[in-house]
């Protein structure tokens, strides 16, 4: 550290064109890694709000709740234990002249079952009424709704009042919007509903399934949300290639920076200086550059986040923030490595001159 | 006391197809105590011989032993740690790294010796003897050949080595630097008992040593030292 330190103070403007480079990159991983996390979360946050274990859907579904129904027969059938019954419908919503129209996802529950029990308001209060909803707050926010305004859902539809607001509740990258069964179903299907609801949500095991429906695990659940699976897995790609990049520029420009010491390193192993102590000196300086880019891509991914605007699908989770700041320094701590052969084979006769 | 004996020594390089001899057969001693000069025409192997007796060139055949120690079969890093320990270098081309001040350059070598290197009295007063004393907040670059040389000289000194390998110490040295340098090493060598082995071309120096070992096309023996033409 000591020799790094003073390098770097010596030659700061050749360290900060490399640090410059690692902060570009650390900085791109953390933003698309909080858009990853975001998209994610706009996913599944409704999901994961119901902190749920199981889901029950019709096994022609295919694991789809836009697909299946659940019948009352079916319904009447199944254990009724922490259950609670949701009927979703895809639709735009509306103001009732029919302008700022949102594709949301319209969500029923039965309100005496635990989903309606434990919607956390954070505006206004829970629907009482069928012609009551809640809505996800970014409704709110970035699309211009306002509490207590009439909405509806097609041109034919019935009016609802938003009474209240949930905080990040999205589904399939579109806002909640909750309602009673009753009023879903109705929507849904036409006054001559026959109470058919979409998937029957368990917080508990579920042993036995109905004749025609399935049971799965709310993860297995998620995963199977149409391009879920295939957004995430291409974010972490591309950060997986980012990070072999940040591995690959660390070392070179650790190695280049190694070929430019070999003669002092030469004089310093003539000296008695170990290999460990010069091993430790080119660690030192991939650690230091890593941590400052680091600190310096984390400031200004603060500063993005408090900017961005909320329409942006980011999500700046501290703790996987972090993760990929140790695995950008471990990343460049093992590119510190790759030049160790080359410090050990620095031959200390090349510091004297002579025959 | 003894302190360095190399025993028919031999340095041949290249492989089977061409070999040159840089050493042949050299028999050479030195005590405690002693400044000795290594002498001899360009290319005659002198810096080849240095090279042996640091340990930075392995010899073909021969002994070498310094204080009691098989030096010359003690692997790579066993000789590191030796070097490190009791031997001071003083390189023909300064080598001071160029990001350290000068103040840096002794920190580091308290970073890599951490015990017995000379204290800071001896220190400042070395310093002030080789006129570098305020020169420590200053980088290699801001000083001219001969300052390098002097802070290289007291580099070399400073980890309190028993023995002292130079390469032509006092070759950017304007001739009162360079007898004062001179004067400074022959009574450090006398009075705290080192061994001070010194490659030269300046006979001026000649009379400040003990011992002038003359080596011709790889051949070496001691001659007399009042002998300078021979330098």
């Amino acid at each position: 550290m000591f020799l790094s330190l003073r390098e770097i103070k010596k030659s700061k403007f050749r360290y900060s064109l490399i640090c410059l480079v690692i902060v570009m990159i650390a900085y791109l991983i953390f933003i698309l890694t909080a858009l990853a996390n975001g998209l994610s979360e706009a996913n599944r946050q409704a999901i994961d709000s119901w902190n749920a274990e199981k889901i029950v859907l019709n096994s022609d579904a295919n694991g789809s709740l836009d697909q299946s129904t659940i019948t009352a027969q079916q319904a009447k059938k199944a254990s009724a234990d922490k259950r609670a019954d949701i009927t979703q419908m895809s639709a735009n919503v509306q103001t009732l002249s029919e302008g700022n129209k949102v594709g949301s996802q319209v969500i029923g529950l039965n309100k005496k079952q635990f989903i309606y029990r434990d919607l956390k308001i954070v505006k206004g209060h829970n629907f009482t009424k069928d012609n009551e909803v809640v809505v996800d707050q970014s409704l709110l926010e970035t699309d211009g709704y306002h509490l207590g305004e009439k909405v509806k859902f097609s041109r034919n539809g019935h009016v609802f009042k938003i009474v209240g607001t949930v905080k990040n509740n999205q589904l399939n990258v579109a806002p909640v919007i909750y309602a009673t069964n009753d009023a879903v179903q109705t929507e849904k299907f036409g006054t001559d509903m026959n109470h058919t609801i979409s998937a029957m949500i368990y917080r508990s095991d579920v042993k036995k399934a109905v004749d025609g429906t399935q049971i799965m695990n709310i993860e297995d659940f998620i995963q199977d949300i149409p391009g879920y699976s295939a957004q995430n897995s291409t974010f972490e790609f591309m950060i997986a290639f980012l990070l072999l990049i940040t591995l690959v520029v660390i070392s070179i420009f650790l190695y280049v920076l190694t070929m430019q010491k070999i003669p002092y390193f030469a004089v310093l192993k003539v000296q008695g200086v170990s290999n460990g102590y010069l091993a430790m000196n080119v660690i030192s300086n991939a650690l230091i550059l890593s941590i400052v880019g680091v600190v310096i891509s984390g400031l200004l991914t603060f500063l993005t986040a408090i900017s961005m605007p909320a329409a942006v699908p980011m999500t700046f989770d501290i703790t996987l923030m972090g993760l990929v700041a140790v695995m950008v320094i471990v990343m460049s701590i093992v590119g510190g490595l790759i030049p160790m052969r080359t410090v050990a084979k620095i031959d200390p006769a090349k510091a004297m001159g002579g025959s | 006391m003894r302190k360095i004996e190399l025993t028919n020594v031999n340095k041949v390089f290249g492989d089977k197809m061409a070999t040159t001899t840089a050493l042949e057969d050299i028999n050479f001693s030195a005590n405690s105590g002693e400044v000795i000069a290594i002498t001899g025409p360009s290319g005659s192997g002198k810096s080849t011989f240095m090279k042996i007796l640091g340990g930075i060139l392995s010899a073909t055949s021969g002994g070498i032993n310094i204080d009691g120690s098989d030096y010359g079969n003690m692997n790579k890093k066993q000789q590191s740690k030796f070097r490190l320990e009791h031997i001071g270098f003083i390189l023909q081309a300064y080598n001071l790294l160029p990001y350290l001040k000068v103040s840096d350059q002794f920190k580091l070598a308290d970073k890599v010796k951490k015990s017995k290197n000379i204290g800071t009295e001896t220190f400042s007063k070395w310093a002030r003897a080789l006129k570098i004393d305020d020169l420590m907040n200053n980088y290699p670059d801001e000083l001219s050949g001969g300052q390098q040389q002097r802070v290289a000289i007291l580099r070399a000194l400073y980890t309190n080595p028993d023995i002292i390998l130079a390469d032509e110490p006092t070759a950017a040295l304007d001739g009162n630097m360079a007898v004062k340098s001179m004067q400074m090493l022959q009574d450090l060598a006398h009075r705290e008992n080192k061994t001070i082995i010194i490659i030269t071309h300046d006979a001026r120096l000649l009379k400040y040593v003990d011992k002038n070992y003359r080596i011709v096309d790889g051949k070496g023996q001691f001659i007399d030292v009042n002998n300078a033409e021979l330098v």
